[in-house]
């Protein structure tokens, strides 16, 4: 829906598009833990964090 | 707005937000303990429990709010932060009215509205405005409202050494705000505010403008909404009727004025009650934010809200009926020590994390954004042009009062 919450909480990983979705920013600046609250206070549960070894 | 500003009548806001007149004792105004501790006591007894905050609370009354008081219906309340924010999350078992909405009514009130509406027909008028309320638009509030209503504040007490901020500044600001984007002149304004209470009369004020945003759009809200489009679950497009334009400036009035006056009065409040607090932002203005934060969590303004229970279910043990409403009490989930430490002390050097302080799901708060940046804005204005601003130690220290629209009762500040 576009809340924005992500960018309170991780300004330096989440931006909004002009819908106004949730994209990733390059680079992301934000730690590990910031990113994991981010994706938690998503009101809609929209977000979420996968890990993979690819390109790591 | 500048010049409009000019005409800002310091002493007829006054009159208007007188704040024991704004306690009204429909919203628990006489109330003036701490419910913190019964919230503790209950909390801890059990996630859920049958009946309403306020009689639980030991209060007796009289006090509405959303949800209340429905006589026909069982009533629970959730206190602990899990309970409450399964609740906000699952918009189809906790619905945000008891029965449908149709907008096509001329029915204009704040229920009226999106803050009813479930599913998918919620999620089309939400889509309409969210756009205007997304962080990134913060600067567009900022620029056009925001920071000249702060100028003219400060101006009109910066050479008094003195000011009552809750009146005159916290609570001008978000009123003046919104009306600002609506394309109301300030004086006008204060008409506005004074008729909240018959929203027939705000809607003669809002009318001209819509119809003249329609031959011609300006930057600003009301254009945003008559060029906004909608699509019906069959894939036509429409426009806002002036019915649901009116419905969502009344909503916006209702939801946005009170909260954001009373939630910076809070913060302004408990940060000048701790001075050293107050030094630190002062010296380090990031931790502003944290301190915002913080007062949304530790002290919410609307600290209960409701749901539609729309089927029979088994919730952390209670069985609670089909029909139901079902109170959060985000105030105490706010203080849960199952997700802070030391949840009854104000402390702006927490980790950031959210709290339900703008509720959660799909309903969030709209506004939270702009909220935010009027407090910001607000606070950092005074930071900046009043030294040494502080408590008056001569006079009524802030007290926290009202049950279901919570605030400080005044705050009076010297400087200079």
């Amino acid at each position: 829906m576009g809340s924005g919450v992500c960018l309170v909480y991780a300004p330096g990983t989440f931006a909004q598009d002009s819908e106004p979705k949730a994209v990733l920013v390059d680079p992301i600046t934000d730690s590990i833990e910031q990113i994991r609250v981010a994706v938690e206070a998503c009101p809609t549960g929209a977000l979420s964090i996968s890990t993979s070894d690819e390109g790591a | 707005m500048t010049d409009a500003g000019q005409v800002l009548d310091v002493e007829r806001v006054r009159a208007l937000f007188d704040l024991r007149a704004n306690y009204n004792a429909l919203f628990g105004g006489s109330y003036e303990d701490d419910p913190y501790p019964i919230w503790a006591d209950l909390r801890e007894q059990a996630p859920v429990h049958p009946g309403v905050v306020h009689e639980l609370t030991g209060f007796e009354g009289p006090a509405f709010f959303h949800g209340l008081p429905y006589p026909d219906r069982p009533h629970f309340s959730a206190f602990t932060y899990a309970a409450c924010d399964s609740v906000y999350r699952d918009d189809k078992i906790f619905a945000s009215s008891p029965e449908a909405i149709e907008l096509s009514t001329d029915d204009v009130s704040p229920l009226n509205s999106m803050l009813s509406m479930g599913g998918n027909q919620h999620r089309r008028y939400r889509s309409l405005v969210q756009p205007s309320f997304v962080p990134a638009r913060a600067q567009w509030w900022i620029k056009n409202w925001i920071e000249t209503t702060v100028g003219i504040l400060i101006d009109s007490f910066q050479d008094r050494g003195s000011a009552e901020l809750n009146v005159d500044f916290c609570a001008a600001i978000p009123v003046l705000t919104i009306t600002g984007s609506f394309g109301v002149p300030v004086e006008q304004a204060l008409d506005i505010r004074e008729s909240l209470g018959d929203p027939s009369k705000v809607v003669e004020m809002i009318k001209p403008i819509v119809s003249a945003r329609r031959e011609s759009p300006e930057d600003d809200l009301i254009s945003i909404l008559v060029e906004a489009e909608i699509k019906d679950e069959d894939g036509m497009t429409h426009r806002l009727t002036d019915a649901e334009i009116y419905s969502f400036t009344i909503l916006l009035l209702t939801a946005g004025s009170g909260t954001t006056w009373k939630q910076m009065g809070i913060t302004l409040a408990a940060l000048l009650q701790r001075p050293e607090m107050l030094q630190a932002v002062r010296d380090d203005r990031a931790l502003l934010r944290p301190a915002i934060e913080e007062s949304l969590r530790w002290l919410p303004t609307d600290p209960m809200f409701s749901r539609w229970v729309t089927e029979d279910i088994d919730f952390h043990g209670v069985a609670v009926p089909k029909g139901s409403v079902l109170h959060i009490c985000l105030g105490a989930a706010n203080r849960d020590p199952a997700r802070w430490e030391r949840p009854n002390d104000f402390e702006i050097t927490r980790p950031p994390k959210p709290s339900l302080a703008f509720g959660n799901g799909a309903h969030i708060c709209l506004g939270m954004h702009v909220a935010r940046a009027e407090m910001t804005v607000g606070i950092y204005a005074l930071l900046d042009r009043l030294p040494n601003l502080r408590l008056d130690p001569d006079a009524e220290p802030p007290r926290y009062i009202g049950f279901y629209e919570r605030g400080a009762t005044a705050i009076p500040v010297l400087f200079g």
